[in-house]
């Protein structure tokens, strides 16, 4: 294998790699803003100047093809003072509107300057001045002013979407970014062009002015949006999910994530309800006790948990596979349901890229688990043509994601016994007798498998408020004081549960599912597949 | 090896085992006080206390009273909800809502922007904090009594409209440190 000397140490390295790409694996940091690992090469940032041996100049990092018998330094005295140089020229036409940037705190320029620059400014001048307010697009806007025109977002929408919207206009210090006349940003993916932004220039309508970077709690995450299950970082602040920012996952969505996926953030705000509801008679239902609620529950399944005629119990295909496990438990041991339901969204938006047809994040999951424990499923319509036929009278609704909700709760409205458990307060919580508050997908551990059969961990990002509880923790208790105690302390005895009993978890090892998820060892479908 | 020293006792005599002449020594004191100070002049009265209300302290020139947000020449708050307040805040009492500024040439504004008097501490870092000088403590003001805790927060209006002491820099004075430089144009 070809070696190059970085430093002073010998780095081995693949032909055709760059200087850049040999250092980073070794952990040795080139500063950088124009380059991205996953767009091609444009060395116009001059960040990344390193000093080679033999060489008449300065090479960008970036650009440079490694080859065998190198020699490089990124430290040295010439490196650190082009850095300085370098950093001090992007800074010349930066407005430095740090406190009302949105970028502001993760900010490659703020990095940089404290790391590599850190001198005052030098510039008498007036800064060039150039539109502050461009609306790019429907979610996307541009402040000139802030741009370095490392072009990241060109590259990004001529390469990984595949739909040249973006481009360069002007020249020398007046170049900006723009679309040509009667061109907008209105791709599927022209939010990515935010994250790969360095600078505060792109900024998303969505995310604008909402929060302070610093302000926000990261967690790991899924996104919810659809079946592909992009890995995610979900950003909250006092239980408000303010962003969805994809994670890198080579094997699912690399660096990407769709705006359709973005914009779910709002799923887990949007009526949230954190105590639990219950109604009277005719009445509009009201907010009371979690205990209260519970023993109410309690009280309505009671008398049908043996009966098994006219029970019907539905689950939403966003549970994850820990709580389809439970919930099917549940159905079996202690309601004797003998109608089954799934629901879930109906089939939107696709492309070739990521977003597929299916919008329920966890179909594969659910569906592995109802199969393996011999639950026979029924849809919305079926759901609703019992219920209007009288062969239904009670109802265990879990979760609340379904594209049938109105319709739902309009058959629902002359049975007997409703019981809900959501974590939002749609059509099904207004006809329940009972809503017992859940939590969303963002609070809750759990595992999802995507449309690729790749099983993914959720991580909770912040504690339940209030009375909310995971749908597990709601079933146990109520199959508790129904006379069924679970053993089940913790998700890690559900999930080796599931490994021994479900044959198509087998070989999954959902007790040590790693960040970027699991391939199982299941037919893939082909709409799986994915250009990007 | 320590050294045990034995002390006479102290002999009293009767006057001071009495105690009586002694209480009443205190006791003349303590009167003396009460009538000088009752009747006595301000100036000449040696007592620490003021008669608040009717009398009051003359605060220091950096008596850091109610904040008071600064307003711009057209009359429209300085504030351009950075959070840098509400970031260097101990007590998490300053609340902003950020929202998009009509006025294109100000890119944002803030929607709402509420302190908790009950929350401050009146510790002058988001006076510090402030890029814009838009918040400042110079109104001289206590923080009013309050019957409810909703009313302790006070809102972007009410901040608004109070007054700077007299003697303290006008908004637009010297001091301003964007004086001198162009502002985006």
């Amino acid at each position: 294998m070809p070696s190059l000397t970085l430093d002073g140490k010998k780095v081995d390295f693949q032909p055709g790699e760059t200087i850049i790409q040999a250092a980073t694996r070794e952990n040795v940091e080139i500063p950088y803003y124009c380059w991205h690992p996953r767009l091609s090469v444009a060395a116009n940032c001059r960040m990344c100047l390193v000093e080679v041996e033999k060489a008449p100049k300065l090479m960008p990092a970036c650009q440079t093809a490694a080859t065998d018998g190198m020699v490089v330094h990124t430290q040295n005295e010439k490196v650190k003072d082009a850095q300085r140089a370098v950093h001090e020229f992007l800074l010349v036409n930066h407005p430095i509107d740090c406190p009302i940037c949105d970028q502001a705190g993760e900010c490659k320029l703020q990095d940089y300057y404290m790391e590599y620059q850190l001198a005052p400014s030098r510039v008498v001048e007036h800064k060039v001045n150039k539109p502050r307010l461009e609306e790019l697009g429907p979610h996307v806007v541009y402040n000139a002013e802030r741009c370095i025109v490392c072009t990241r977002c060109v590259r990004f929408m001529d390469e990984v979407a595949q739909n040249p919207q973006l481009g360069v206009f002007n020249r020398g210090d007046h170049s900006e970014i723009g679309c040509a006349p009667g061109v907008v940003l209105d791709d599927a993916y022209s939010l990515n062009t935010v994250d790969v932004c360095p600078v505060g220039a792109l900024t998303s309508t969505i995310f604008r002015f909402k929060q302070r970077a610093w302000n926000l709690k990261r967690s790991d995450s899924v996104c919810g949006g659809c079946a592909r299950g992009c890995n995610i970082h979900v950003d909250q602040r006092s239980g408000v999910v303010y962003r969805l920012l994809p994670r890198d996952n080579d094997a699912v969505n690399k660096s990407w994530l769709c705006d359709e996926g973005r914009l779910t953030y709002n799923r887990p705000n949007e009526g949230k309800i954190t105590e639990a509801l219950i109604r009277e008679g005719q009445d509009a239902p009201t907010t009371t006790d979690g205990v209260a609620a519970l023993n109410k529950a309690v009280e309505l399944l009671k008398p049908l948990a043996n009966a098994g005629k006219g029970v019907a119990a539905t689950l939403s295909l966003h549970a994850t596979v820990e709580e389809a496990y439970v919930f099917g438990r549940f159905v079996k041991d202690v309601l004797k349901a003998d109608t089954i339901g799934l629901v879930g969204l109906l089939p939107g938006g696709q492309d070739d890229l990521l977003r597929v047809a299916d919008k329920n994040p966890n179909r594969a999951g659910v569906m592995a688990v109802f199969a393996d424990m011999g639950l026979k499923p029924v849809d919305e319509r079926e759901l609703m043509q019992r219920m209007k036929s009288g062969t239904v009278k009670a109802w265990l609704a879990v979760g609340h994601e379904t594209s049938f909700g109105p319709e739902l709760a309009l058959a629902a409205k002359g049975l007997e016994v409703v019981v809900h458990v959501a974590y939002a307060r749609g059509p099904i919580a207004e006809v329940a007798r009972v809503t017992l508050p859940g939590v969303s997908w963002v609070q809750t551990d759990g595992t999802w498998v995507n449309v690729q059969q790749r099983a993914q961990r959720l991580k909770a990002g912040f504690l339940p408020e209030h009375d909310a509880k995971p749908t597990h923790a709601w079933l146990m208790d109520i199959a508790s004081r129904l006379g069924v105690a679970y053993a089940w302390p913790s998700m890690t005895t559900i999930r080796a549960e599931i490994e021994s009993q479900l044959p198509s978890f087998r070989e999954a090892k959902l007790t040590q599912v790693p960040p970027t998820g699991t391939q199982l060892p299941w037919a893939v479908p082909a709409e799986a597949a994915s250009k990007i | 090896m320590g050294v045990v020293r034995v002390r006479d006792r102290v002999e009293y005599s009767l006057y001071e085992r009495s105690f009586v002449p002694e209480i009443l020594r205190g006791l003349a004191i303590t009167l003396g006080h009460f009538f000088s100070n009752a009747f006595g002049n301000k100036e000449t009265r040696n007592l620490q206390t003021v008669r608040y209300p009717e009398e009051q302290r003359v605060y220091p020139a950096r008596y850091r009273g109610q904040h008071r947000l600064l307003q711009r020449e057209d009359g429209s708050s300085r504030c351009v909800a950075c959070y840098m307040c509400s970031t260097a805040c101990p007590a998490y009492c300053i609340h902003i809502v950020a929202a998009e500024s009509p006025d294109n040439r100000i890119e944002k504004y803030p929607a709402a922007f509420e302190i908790d008097l009950l929350r401050c501490i009146y510790c002058g870092l988001c006076v510090e904090a402030c890029p814009e000088d838009a918040i400042r403590m110079d109104t001289g003001v206590h923080t009013p009594p309050f019957f409810t805790r909703d009313d302790a927060v006070v809102g972007r209006i009410d901040l608004l409209s109070l007054m700077g002491r007299a003697g303290t820099a006008p908004a637009y004075g010297a001091q301003n440190y964007r004086e001198g430089k162009p502002r985006g144009a």
